[in-house]
């Protein structure tokens, strides 16, 4: 309760002396609250914020009582920590920081060749920018693929980003040609209809480039490497994105039924018990009631529970609706039509609705949307 | 007490406190509505809170006694103590018998 009271810290306090009233009324006169004071054996023990504690010694001063911390709440302890060591505090936001910025930059680079030198792998990737405390970019790893390949003695390089640490591993002319293990799979192929995005390639040879138009099944990336070494083939790896074009289409008619009374209206009883209807019945096959009146009778352990209503007749009709309330029910219809075709790891990038009246008399709402996902997939 | 004349029976001034009363009660407000007078409210036998009080003159486990613009208000009972205490408001916790004004 006292933490609750006082959440930036409280003191525990005992004022000793022949007048420790004065003293309480000094604090209380320069704005200070003091809580759960008694007396006990000639002493008062009080409780008051720790941010006061300067008042009070101000104050000690001229009251002729001595005053003693009996105890002081954690939180007060913890913040006046902070406020004694600033040294441990700053140092801490300064490392902390170091880290996060850290964090966004590369610092290892591990190279796996052969006969390659690491430096010369290390200087070529210099070349193009990428050394350590370089900015971290998941983007350029396809051209840092293609940079090494140029290198003749290169049939393929593989480049990957795990963290902090860029990881190149070589594969040179004069090494033998890996056993491919079964089952494992050689190109990345298109799942659906798009514009390619991006493309980012770190195993294989790409086919499309960003901007080109593809068809679903289309093969985006090959493991065939043979152009390169005779039967070389690798397991294709990279990450595409696209844009797909989604539509949806909903109708309406312009007239709407909805219900409305008929007229039609009798009175009702309702008898239940604990909240079950004894004896239900349906006056009318629909129906809605206003209630009237109703009572609770109490017989013996078993309340019962009277209720006197009006039913009306409910018949349903047409109305004539707006072009603006048809139009939005028509929206609505084809945005729950699209919400069933959107995948979940879709960003929408544009969106546009248009509306129309047919010749029939009903409105149509179609809605475009241009969705960029991730498009490429593994298959035999 | 309330005095609604200019003086009191014994034909002494009234003093401004009663004075300031007398005219808000006439209007049909409160009286301590200017004057700052104090306001003591009672629930059950263990909870009095006192407004527009100017001080604290005695606070014992049997008797807590207060200033304010009337005079001296004390409260007995055992075990009272003051759970909350600011310039203007006291609230005494405790088995409360009495209060009265001095």
């Amino acid at each position: 309760m006292k933490v609750w009271k006082n959440p930036i810290g409280y003191v525990n306090i005992v004022i000793e002396g022949k007048y420790p009233e004065r003293l309480l009324n000094l604090l209380m006169h320069r704005g200070v609250p003091i809580r759960d004071a008694e007396r006990h054996e000639g002493r008062v023990d009080a409780v008051i914020p720790a941010g006061c504690v300067s008042s009070l010694r101000l104050l000690r001063r001229g009251s002729g009582c001595r005053v003693k911390i009996k105890e002081k709440g954690r939180l007060y302890l913890l913040r006046r920590r902070i406020r004694q060591n600033r040294v441990f505090v700053s140092a801490f936001l300064l490392f902390f920081s170091a880290l996060m910025i850290a964090s966004t930059r590369l610092w290892f680079i591990e190279v796996e060749s052969s006969s390659i030198p690491k430096d010369e792998v290390l200087s070529k990737l210099g070349s193009a920018g990428v050394r350590r405390g370089a900015h971290r970019d998941r983007n350029r790893l396809g051209e840092l693929s293609e940079l090494l390949k140029e290198d003749q003695r290169v049939v393929n390089a593989k480049v990957a980003l795990h963290g902090v640490v860029l990881k190149v591993s070589l594969s040179e002319s004069g090494e033998a040609i890996p056993d491919i293990e079964t089952g494992e799979v050689t190109g990345i192929y298109a799942q659906k209809d798009c514009v390619i995005n991006s493309i980012s390639v770190t195993a294989g040879r790409a086919l499309v480039k960003a901007g080109e138009a593809v068809k679903a099944g289309e093969l985006l990336v090959t493991g065939d490497l043979s152009n390169l070494k005779e039967g070389y083939y690798v397991s294709a790896e990279a990450y595409i994105t696209g844009e797909v074009l989604y539509a949806a289409r909903a109708s309406v008619p312009l007239k709407s039924t909805s219900l409305v009374r008929s007229g039609q209206s009798c009175e009702r009883i309702v008898i239940s018990v604990l909240g079950h209807e004894l004896f239900p019945d349906r006056p009318y096959e629909r129906f809605e009631s206003e209630r009237l009146d109703s009572m609770t009778i109490d017989a013996g352990p078993i309340p019962l529970s009277l209720v006197k209503s009006r039913c009306f007749e409910l018949t349903e009709c047409e109305i004539e609706d707006t072009f603006e309330s048809a139009s939005e029910r028509a929206r609505l219809a084809a945005q729950e039509k699209l919400s069933g075709l959107l995948p979940e790891n879709a960003a929408i990038k544009t969106v546009h609705t248009d509306v129309m009246n047919d010749a029939d008399g009903k409105v149509t709402a179609i809605i475009t949307v241009t969705a960029v996902e991730i498009i490429g997939t593994n298959k035999d | 007490m309330k005095k609604y004349g200019k003086r009191a029976d014994d034909g002494s001034k009234l003093d401004p406190i009663t004075r300031g009363g007398r005219a808000f009660a006439a209007l049909g407000l409160p009286a301590d509505a200017n004057c700052r007078l104090p306001i003591i409210t009672i629930t059950g036998s263990s909870y009095v809170k006192t407004e527009h009080h100017t001080g604290v003159l005695q606070l014992g486990e049997r008797c807590v006694r207060l200033y304010s613009r009337l005079g001296v208000i004390r409260i007995e009972g055992c075990g009272l103590a003051a759970s909350e205490m600011d310039n203007d408001t006291i609230i005494i916790d405790g088995a409360v018998k009495s209060v009265m004004f001095e």
